[in-house]
């Protein structure tokens, strides 16, 4: 349901573009705000209710073929809730507490859901979250 | 002919700072070699030629100014790793272009910005570069281990750093300082000595 928190143990992909992930490899910028954006687009994968991580990715692949264009080196990040939550509150200046929020689209992605309370353009949380990243997949439908 | 209108990866025909007697540039660009940066006098010339026996041609559009940048990186003898970054700038200009042809690809004040920082640190390591979210920016980042060092470099001149590293005197903590500077002061807030061996290498 919108606005429901995503428990600490479960896990999100984030979309990565090729510009973000040059030569496979993720950086900060895939986790930086575009203007505008009050959060991080990312899906919940335990929300699709596959029977495993294999099922769980090819799932999210197929969710965007169908909403994005996605480039044969696009890449997804897999990123555990309470990881992110914990390192950014124990090492970021402010103790910022972010958020992982369900936001189903209506109509649409219902697995969609979003990190809140980041900040556009802030490098240091960006880098924080690269450091929890837990596994790097390709992106595309195959 | 050039087409200045429709984006071309090519860069073959581009000649910076060809000078050819009466002709003038449309937009200028001079790098200064001082160790010091004024943006202000910022300026470049770059000309181009479409084939031998034709005189140079402007160039325009914001697409043409970033191809001559990083053919002036790849040609440059000064800049370490020269040609892979410049191969690795080309490479993001292409990815943003194929999923959004009226996007800047790469903004060209924040590649000039990196120009300048490459020009001022001669023995940097090769980066891993990406691009930001919303301008396109350069996003240089080096890693080794665990050391981070990351680079946002902002079209006004500022380049905003990020550097992770291991707490000597407490090994389960890390050293983490972020913050705002120009190419030619970062050094002074970022102690050279903290940056050797991943950033800059020290045998240059």
């Amino acid at each position: 349901m919108k606005g429901d928190k995503i428990p600490d143990s479960d896990n999100i992909a984030r979309f990565c573009r090729p510009w973000q992930a040059p030569e496979g490899e993720i950086q900060a910028t895939a986790f930086m705000l575009r203007t505008g954006e009050e959060s991080l687009s990312v899906n919940w994968l335990e929300f699709l209710k596959c029977s495993n991580r294999k099922n769980e990715i090819r799932e999210i692949q197929r969710i965007y073929s169908e909403t994005l264009s996605v480039s044969v080196n696009a890449r997804i990040a897999i990123l555990n809730v309470g990881e992110i939550r914990n390192i950014v509150r124990t090492e970021s200046p402010d103790n910022r507490n972010i958020e992982v929020l369900h936001d189903p689209i209506p109509g649409g992605d219902q697995s969609h859901s979003g990190v809140y309370n980041l900040k556009q353009d802030n490098e240091f949380i960006a880098e924080l979250i690269v450091e929890a990243i837990r596994e790097n997949h390709p992106a595309r439908y195959e | 002919m050039y087409e200045a209108t429709s984006w071309q990866p090519d860069i073959k025909n581009l000649l910076p700072f060809e000078h050819e007697p009466n002709t003038k540039p449309f937009w200028e660009i001079e790098f200064d070699n001082t160790s010091t940066i004024d943006h202000s006098k910022t300026k470049l010339s770059i000309y181009f030629r479409d084939n031998a026996f034709t005189q140079t041609e402007l160039l325009s559009t914001q697409d043409d100014q970033v191809q001559a940048l990083i053919h002036q990186i790849r040609k440059s003898k000064i800049i370490s790793n020269h040609e892979s970054i410049a191969n690795k700038l080309l490479a993001l200009f292409n990815f943003a272009k194929e999923e959004n042809p009226t996007s800047p690809g790469i903004a060209v004040d924040s590649l000039s910005n990196f120009y300048d920082f490459l020009q001022l640190y001669t023995n940097i390591k090769n980066p891993t570069l990406s691009l930001s979210p919303d301008y396109n920016n350069i996003y240089a980042s080096w890693r080794s281990k665990e050391k981070l060092f990351s680079a946002h470099f902002l079209q006004n001149g500022d380049i905003r750093f990020v550097l992770f590293k291991p707490n000597n005197r407490h090994p389960k903590r890390k050293i983490r300082i972020t913050g705002t500077a120009t190419s030619d002061t970062l050094t002074e807030i970022t102690t050279p000595e903290n940056l050797n061996d991943w950033v800059f290498d020290e045998r240059r």
